[in-house]
């Protein structure tokens, strides 16, 4: 999947906090195609969150290079990289803290819109409905504020927002790891049918293999800011060689088998006491 | 009703602080009307007591002037100085926090040492100063108590900022794509602006309380009638008519603790709102 | 059998005075957990789970208008929270004392509950800073929170909590904050100390891979109704409830990577929230009938097991 096909590029990227001893994110290379999946697993204080950061260019690296769609991000300046933002967009682990609290969701969505001129003002607030639909959300939402919504709900704004630009790849940190399960069976369904919908790649960043396996066709292990194993998920988590990729499946917490009947079915006490 | 205002409502200690400073702000600006009698007038016998002569229902000072209409005189003068001055710190604060929260670098530092060195010299004695230089009208106290008040505001809205600037939501809308400038007015300012609206709420009282201290001083403009001065003058004579005294210190009083109750009501309800756990 | 249970939960409810009305939070559960019992209540937000162990453990705000009646049989007298009753909560950042050191915070129990005196509780302290797994706890007694990793202020959240030698551990999602790796060890760690201890664990998660770990007995809510409870191994075999059934269901369709087993339960029209009559479950129900939207379906079952559900067999 490397080459010039790629649409994301990353080479030897490398980020030291100051005063830090070892980098967070040490000689990262990697590349995404055109509408691949990829997943980014690692346990907290691997660098996931950091590499992230830095592939939005919300961090600056201290070396590497940055390619995406052919370009190089990283000699990106001012309005230039503005417009590529578009292109390349975040979904964040903390709904909630990714809307702004003083602000109703409707203009939240329209922000997108507006900064790359995509849809003109007239025709914004039904722009605005359609993406809150296409989320599966109620067009009437416009008008709340992000506190007045579900996790749930919250979350399909921020991935409305995001989708809103008509991006390419799609970088989500932990998007579904503080929700409950219900709900986040519902945000993994919902982003496995705008990846088939939209041709959309992406990045997803957990630790939890659960969320990779359903998100991912290939996986990069991460320990201690580099990146110690790679290849189609299905494979390495079915056979792991890193260190890294084994404690993390070993820790995995699993229910016991469902073939498993080896039931003592009734109560150990219906105890006639407490009816 | 806006959530905000609701919430303001629900505080009945701010609710009734509100409606206390509004109606003093209407009997200062209607006081013309509602008590026609010039307070610099000497227009009755001198040191009668309140409540025993209709024609001066707060009494008479040493000159036999009208202490209700120099209260109500008093009052035009105090609101009207504080709440410039509030406004003009605040404004003046704001322009140099967000100007340091927002660049950084060599402009932060630099803005943040001029707000230091305001800061170590007490504010009552650059307003003494000011005032001394530039003369004892109504505009120099106003730019002397803003003159010294600035640096709270210009702190604390710094601080927003500072903080703001690595929230996730602010991030969000950096990779939206939003230009710098929206990210600034849009994004960072309306959610580091309430602390500051309270702030300003509460250096309205203090800006009352140096107006006052310069005419006790009389650093104030002695030709028109003030709290601070007619607790002043009162000294002279307060032990015989202590009410000359007591009436502009209540006046003070409630006046200050009202603008505290209302700048807190203001900061509960601006708050932002978070869902429940 | 005739133990006398360690905590008996009857037709308890808690509702929270709110605008526009009052919020109900927990209806009419009926619960028991015997001594040294592990017991873990799976839901998810806005289930009630978290009202329920704040009650157990004493901590419901003034405001809160509770009926029904939460007793502690086997203890005959109120419990002494800290003593009789420990508490682990979600967030080790928050829930220790920043100024603290770590032996002192674990001391004060000691010395509050046992009157221990203090050079005896701090070699307590390190006696049980071992015992949750803190490397060379001799010279580490004395540090404040902040020079501890997550996962380790979180053991030394559970070293406050059994300090004491409480009958009951409560813990509230004590993994959720903590990435895969150490909630494996923190939750082998909470089962090697209650069984060591002999005390009862009743732990609130809405992950049911947590719940399988470690639980004899789980006690499914929604909308703060019981809706299942029973044996843990029967419960993630052949759950009765629709909704024990959806999120068996999901947890083991993430486990198996299959995206097309997700959709089992509908969205959420918004917050759950306990319905006047009718079933709670019954607007994001798969299977709901006409009955389900007018008749609330009663407990079929004692304080152990049971379910509430029309359509499943008692």
């Amino acid at each position: 999947m490397t080459g010039a096909s790629s649409l994301l590029e990353v080479a030897d990227l490398t980020k030291r906090w100051p005063g830090a001893g070892a980098p967070a994110v040490d000689a990262v290379s990697f590349a995404i195609g055109a509408g691949e999946r990829v997943a980014l697993v690692g346990a907290s204080g691997s660098g996931k969150t950091t590499l992230a950061r830095l592939v939005l260019r919300l961090l600056e690296p201290d070396r590497g290079t940055i390619r995406f769609s052919g370009r190089d991000f990283l000699a990106l300046r001012g309005e230039a990289l503005r417009r590529t933002r578009a292109e390349l967009q975040l979904v964040f682990q903390d709904p909630l803290a990714a809307l702004d609290p003083r602000r109703r969701i409707g203009a939240q969505l329209a922000d997108p819109l507006r900064a790359h001129g995509l849809v003109p003002r007239a025709e914004r607030p039904a722009a605005v409905g359609a993406l809150l639909a296409r989320v599966g959300l109620d067009p009437a939402l416009a008008g709340r504020f992000p506190h007045e919504l579900s996790g749930g709900q919250r979350q399909r704004v921020a991935i409305a927002r995001a989708l809103a630009s008509r991006p390419r790849l799609l970088v989500l940190d932990e998007p579904v790891a503080q929700l409950d399960v219900s709900v986040k069976a519902q945000i993994l369904a919902l982003l496995d049918r705008l990846h088939r919908e939209e041709k959309l790649a992406w990045l997803w960043i957990t630790h939890d293999l659960g969320s990779a396996r359903i998100a991912s066709e290939r996986i990069l292990v991460m320990d201690a800011g580099r990146i110690v194993e790679e290849g189609p998920t299905a494979e390495v988590l079915a056979r792991p060689r890193a260190a890294a990729t084994r404690a993390l499946l070993a820790a995995e917490l699993r229910l016991p088998p469902s073939d498993r009947v080896d039931q003592p079915l009734t109560a150990p006490s219906v105890s006639p006491r407490t009816m | 009703m806006s959530p905000a205002l609701a919430r303001f409502a629900r505080d009945r200690a701010a609710l009734v602080a509100a409606f206390l400073l509004l109606g003093l702000a209407l009997a200062a600006a209607a006081a013309p009307l509602l008590w026609p009698v010039d307070p610099d007038a000497v227009g009755g016998p001198p040191l009668l007591r309140p409540f025993l002569d209709p024609a001066h229902p707060l009494g008479t000072d040493r000159l036999g002037r009208d202490v209700l209409a120099r209260l109500l005189h008093g009052a035009r003068l105090s609101l009207t100085v504080a709440v410039a001055a509030a406004a003009a710190s605040s404004v003046l604060g704001a322009a140099v926090g967000l100007a340091a929260g927002l660049v950084g670098g060599r402009i932060d530092d630099l803005l943040m040492r001029i707000t230091d060195a305001f800061q170590t010299v007490p504010g009552f004695l650059l307003a003494l100063a000011f005032v001394s230089v530039f003369g004892p009208d109504a505009r120099s106290v106003v730019l002397a108590i803003a003159a010294s008040a600035w640096t709270g505001p210009a702190r604390l809205i710094r601080a927003e900022i500072v903080a703001l600037r690595g929230r996730d939501f602010v991030l969000a809308a950096i990779v939206a794509g939003l230009p710098r400038r929206d990210v600034a007015l849009r994004v960072l300012l309306p959610n580091a602006l309430p602390p500051v609206v309270a702030y300003a709420a509460v250096s309205v009282a203090s800006a009352v309380l140096i107006e006052a201290a310069l005419s006790f001083l009389g650093l104030a403009d002695p030709n028109r009638a003030s709290w601070g001065a007619m607790i002043a003058e009162g000294r002279a004579v307060l032990v015989s008519e202590p009410w000359l005294s007591i009436l502009p210190g209540l006046a003070l009083l409630s006046t200050v603790l009202a603008v505290n109750l209302v700048g807190e009501g203001l900061n509960e309800a601006l708050a932002p709102r978070r869902a429940r756990p | 059998m005739s133990l006398v249970p360690l905590l008996e939960l009857s037709g308890l409810s808690v509702r929270f005075p709110a605008e526009p009305r009052p919020v109900r939070a927990l209806d009419g559960v009926e619960l028991e957990l015997l001594p040294s019992e592990r017991l873990v209540l799976v839901g998810e937000s806005g289930s009630g789970k978290s009202t329920l162990l704040w009650k157990i453990a004493g901590l419901l705000p003034e405001e809160a208008e509770v009926t029904g009646s939460c007793r502690f049989p086997a203890l005959g007298r109120a419990p002494v929270p800290g003593r009789d009753v420990g508490l682990v909560l979600q967030d080790p950042f928050t829930s220790l004392n920043p100024v603290l050191s770590v032996g002192e915070q674990i001391g004060e129990v000691l010395v509050t509950h046992r009157s221990a005196s203090w050079s005896a509780a701090r070699q307590a302290a390190v006696v049980l800073l071992r015992r949750v797994g803190i490397p060379e706890p001799e010279r580490r007694v004395d540090d404040p929170p902040h020079r501890f990793s997550g996962g380790q202020r979180q053991r030394i959240a559970i070293a406050i909590a059994i300090a004491a030698g409480p009958r009951l551990l409560l813990a509230d999602e004590p993994t959720s904050g903590l990435d895969t790796v150490v909630q494996a060890q923190i939750l082998d760690l909470l089962d090697g100390l209650v069984r060591e201890q002999g005390a009862a664990l009743l732990l609130v998660t809405h992950d049911l891979a947590v719940a399988s770990r470690i639980a004899d007995r789980i006690a499914v809510l929604y909308a703060g109704t019981l809706v299942e409870c029973g044996p843990a191994v029967r419960i993630l075999s052949d759950p009765r409830h629709p909704y024990s059934s959806a999120l068996v269901a999901i947890a083991r369709a993430l486990e198996a990577g299959r995206i097309d087993a997700l959709a089992t339960v509908r969205a959420s029209p918004g917050e759950p929230e306990a319905a006047a009559r009718g079933c709670p479950f019954a607007p994001r129900c798969a299977f709901a009938f006409a009955r389900c939207r007018v008749e609330r379906p009663a407990w079929s079952g004692d304080r152990r097991a049971g379910v509430a559900c029309h359509l499943a067999v008692p």
